[in-house]
């Protein structure tokens, strides 16, 4: 059991909270009793009066005693004030008092309406036993002194109405007090007893109470911290959507600060067409600034509340895409490699059968001549020499385009070898040759000694036809219809340890507040279908696995020149 | 006359190869074949001079076929006509294939490929000359062989400890530059050095190179003497290549010089590696041509840099190598 002294200073006073709000209740309740009791007792008196003494005769004249009288209009007077008091203080001590006051002078109007018999005075008992219900020892005070001051009072002036005798005993009244003490000596022990367990039990009421509030609170500290640190966006929603609480993760996810989330609504975070539901699925979001997101996420609607719990899937997206890109390349490159194969062995014997058609055509010319006019000549010696050149040509650069493709179609290991750029950057000029012809006109000033930087082939071959179609598009944006032809300027230099590759277009530029933008993955400017906003970041992220880097500058409206630097780590051989 | 013998699976390639080499006729005699079964049964009816095969065939494919080939008469030279081939099949038929040419060839490149071996080969010894075409590498010091493996087994292998090593070993060097000067593994490369040649293969390709059985192989000589002649040929290319320099050679020529100071020793090892019993000169020439070596060394139009590179010091050659 505790003690009191072990109760903290907040307990004891919420302990005294409970005490008192327990001591009201029973006040109240008793009072309510009570009210009911006097009520009960004036009409058993009225009763009494008009069954024991209804009648008193004087000479002819019968009339109606004064017991009656006195139990109706003094019995009214005594239960009508503590009545207003319970229906007006109830649980007051000024209420108790006074019930306590007119129970006891009800018992003095019964005694008195019995015409004094003694046995009535046992209500006295009866109604300080019940006045013990208020486990008040306090009200035994008045009532008390109320009974013994009625017995002395009327003991002594109208001994008949109380003891039923005429003849005035001038200390009975003391007898009579007297026990009534001594039945109150035990009644106030007993609401003394009671009112100390009811402490007890209030204390240890507000003790666990205490106890429960800080668990209760420990327990809230542990969720706010799970919500805090959770590693993925968290946030609580009210009933219609609008934000509540957010964690720092969700705050970064989308961009906006905690104070700035409050007053918005899911809904403004999602992009056209995404939908946020019960279960979880992958949607975009759109953050402040307007860049989409993907992300996975889910809104569990609780009855005052909903939480939506958001992962950003960004990262994973993006390498799901970079694989993609690299499975396609690598089918591609698979794909080209059979197709060099296939059109390689045509290419040959077409280009033998060429060669062996001319020269056994001038083998045979002068005899073709000889046997005919002079019509056929300049066909003879002009027309078919001359178709079976511009085939060999054609064959040749078939050839060319083929042998472009192998940087394209490295099937095998990938692999860090020395790569002359000058190759890599005319192959790739004959593989977009579609792409920039009608665009622009491309010039080349290509170092002849280039150092060999190491290079995965196909991946730097890839770097070079990006840059080369971006410009190509950058140019077509600005000269298209215009019927004037844009310029594409490559040069190659061999900067100490580096190696240099310009590119430079005559075309749109790239306005400055975009200049970050473009090498994040997906961002693109060309319409939908023409570019997958892949390139520049495939670029820049295989240039950086090349330890190298990439510098762009530009000047909107002009043009702009980027820039890849490799280092070239070429051992110095000879002597 | 020289006899030739093509084989491709595609008969327009056939007939335009016939048709394109019609100028020669009068010099070789030229058979085609659709197939490896059709050209092994004609080879048993008459021997060849020169086998020019495709790789990718239905059912047998070059390398087996060339393989076969070799088996069979040694004394042809094996060379390889085909677009892009896996590095597996080529991998399989690196002991028997002398040269690759890659699809499209130029005719007048495949002319002078063949005449150029034929040439050659007019100034061997019959026996001479089938020996070196049966032979399927030339062979490597142990010691270095090993050295070499244990590099390609690390982690993190360096190339240019792998090009030091090559250096000091013709064998090795001679292979390496067979490799990537012949298109074997992509478009043929003019190489300036050993360790070049060890660069554009990679380490990758350099780890599956040292694991088959017939691309670099010791035999039975005097370890010793393989390692002097290894050492005598890495000297000999710095020397020519510095005294190119000193001649004002163009860089390009200081580099063939280097070439030619490596290879200077070849017909020595040729001869030893066939168990010939003297030095042929010729020899070396022979194998410069029929593996497709950087010919420029032995050019006359570069004549300037061949002559540096001979025009050396040959006692001090000779007293550094000899048997």
């Amino acid at each position: 059991m505790m003690t009191v002294g072990s109760l903290a200073e907040s307990d004891r006073a919420r302990a005294a909270e409970l005490l008192a709000m327990r001591q009201r209740t029973i006040y109240e309740r008793t009072d309510r009793l009570f009210a009911g009791l006097l009520i009960f007792e004036w009409l058993l008196a009225i009763v009494f009066a008009l069954l024991i003494s209804p009648h008193t005769w004087i000479g002819e004249t019968s009339s109606l005693h004064i017991h009656v009288l006195a139990a109706v209009f003094l019995g009214a007077l005594l239960v009508s004030f503590p009545l207003w008091l319970v229906r007006n203080q109830p649980g007051h001590s000024a209420t108790r008092n006074a019930v306590a006051c007119a129970q006891m002078l009800m018992s003095s109007l019964l005694i008195h309406t019995s015409g004094g018999r003694i046995e009535t005075h046992f209500h006295i008992f009866g109604s300080l036993a019940f006045l013990g219900f208020y486990r008040d020892w306090k009200v035994f005070v008045p009532a008390t002194l109320v009974i013994v001051t009625d017995h002395w009072l009327r003991g002594t002036f109208y001994p008949l109405s109380v003891f039923g005798v005429a003849e005035q005993g001038s200390w009975r009244w003391l007898e009579h007090g007297a026990w009534i003490v001594f039945c109150d000596f035990f009644l106030i022990q007993s609401a003394l007893q009671s009112q100390a367990e009811m402490r007890q039990i209030a204390e240890h009421e507000a003790q666990l109470e205490s106890n429960n509030l800080a668990q209760l609170r420990a327990e809230r500290e542990r969720f706010r911290l799970a919500f805090e640190n959770a590693p993925i966006g968290m946030a609580l929603l009210s009933p219609n959507g609008r934000f509540e609480s957010v964690n720092e993760v969700m705050s970064d996810l989308v961009g906006y600060g905690p104070d700035e989330l409050k007053g918005m609504q899911m809904e403004q975070l999602l992009e056209a067409g995404a939908e946020i539901r019960a279960e979880s699925r992958e949607f975009r979001l759109s953050r402040k600034g307007g860049q989409g997101i993907w992300v996975l996420g889910s809104l569990s609607r609780c009855a005052e509340f909903s939480i939506a719990q958001i992962v950003d899937l960004s990262q994973r997206k993006q390498a799901e895409q970079a694989l993609q890109q690299a499975q396609k390349l690598e089918s591609v490159g698979l794909l080209a490699g059979g197709i060099a194969h296939e059109i390689n062995t045509p290419i040959q014997y077409i280009g033998d059968n060429l060669r062996f058609l001319r020269d056994s055509f001038q083998e045979l010319q002068p005899v073709l001549v000889a046997h005919s006019g002079a019509e056929p000549a300049s066909l003879l010696g002009e027309e078919i020499p001359e178709s079976i050149e511009h085939s060999l040509q054609g064959v040749a650069r078939v050839a060319s385009i083929v042998r472009s493709m192998k940087d394209y179609s490295q099937t095998g290991g990938r692999e860090m070898l020395p790569a002359n750029v000058n190759e890599l950057i005319e192959n790739a000029l004959i593989i977009s040759r579609s792409e920039w012809e009608c665009v622009a006109r491309v010039e080349t000033d290509l170092q002849d000694d280039l150092p060999e930087p190491s290079c995965d082939r196909g991946e730097m071959g890839q770097v070079i036809l990006n840059l080369l179609i971006n410009a190509s598009h950058a140019n077509q944006e600005k000269y298209a219809g215009t019927g004037e032809l844009g310029s594409i300027s490559i040069r190659t230099r061999g900067l100490g340890p580096e190696v240099e590759i310009r590119i430079q277009d005559s075309g749109t530029g790239i306005p400055l507040h975009l200049r970050e933008r473009i090498f994040e993955p997906f961002f693109t400017t060309k319409e939908v279908g023409r570019g997958t906003g892949q390139g520049l970041a495939v670029a820049q992220a295989a240039i950086l696995r090349h330890k190298g880097r990439l510098q762009l500058d530009s000047e909107p409206g002009e043009g702009s020149v980027f820039s890849i630097y490799l280092p070239t780590l070429k051992a110095e051989v000879g002597p | 006359m020289k006899r030739l013998l093509f084989v491709d699976d595609e008969p327009n390639l056939l007939a335009g190869l016939r048709r394109m080499l019609r100028s020669e006729r009068n010099e070789w005699e030229m058979e085609f074949a659709e197939g490896g079964e059709e050209a092994l049964s004609k080879l048993q009816s008459h021997r060849a001079d020169v086998v020019i095969s495709d790789m990718r065939m239905p059912r047998m494919d070059g390398a087996e076929f060339l393989n076969e080939v070799q088996q069979r008469q040694p004394a042809t030279a094996r060379i390889c006509l085909s677009g892009f081939s896996d590095g597996g099949l080529i991998m399989r038929g690196l002991g028997s294939i002398h040269q690759y040419l890659n699809k499209p060839c130029e005719s007048g490149h495949l002319i002078q490929t063949v005449r150029n071996i034929l040439q050659a080969a007019a100034g061997l010894p019959a026996e001479l000359h089938e020996r070196l075409c049966a032979l399927k590498c030339l062979p490597v010091a142990q010691l270095t062989l090993q050295h070499l493996k244990e590099v390609l087994a690390q982690d993190a292998p360096c190339l240019q400890e792998v090009g030091q090593l090559a250096n000091l070993d013709l064998g090795l060097s001679c292979r390496l530059l067979q490799l990537v000067h012949s298109g074997f593994f992509g478009t043929p490369r003019h190489v300036e050095s050993v360790e070049d040649a060890c660069r554009l293969l990679g380490i990758a390709k350099l780890r599956k190179l040292v694991e088959l059985p017939d691309v670099f192989s010791s035999q039975e000589l005097d370890q010793q003497w393989l390692a002097r002649l290894g050492r005598a040929a890495d000297r000999l290319s710095r020397r020519a290549f510095s005294l190119a320099k000193e001649n004002g050679l163009s860089p390009r020529e200081c580099d063939y010089a280097r070439l030619a100071g490596i290879l200077y020793g070849l017909p020595e090892l040729a001869c030893a590696a066939c168990g010939w019993p003297e030095v042929v000169n010729e020899s070396g020439l022979f194998l410069i041509r029929l593996w497709g070596l950087p010919n420029q060394v032995v050019d006359p139009e570069l004549a300037p840099a061949a002559q540096v590179a001979l025009a050396l010091d040959e006692g001090e050659y000779d007293a550094s190598a000899t048997r």
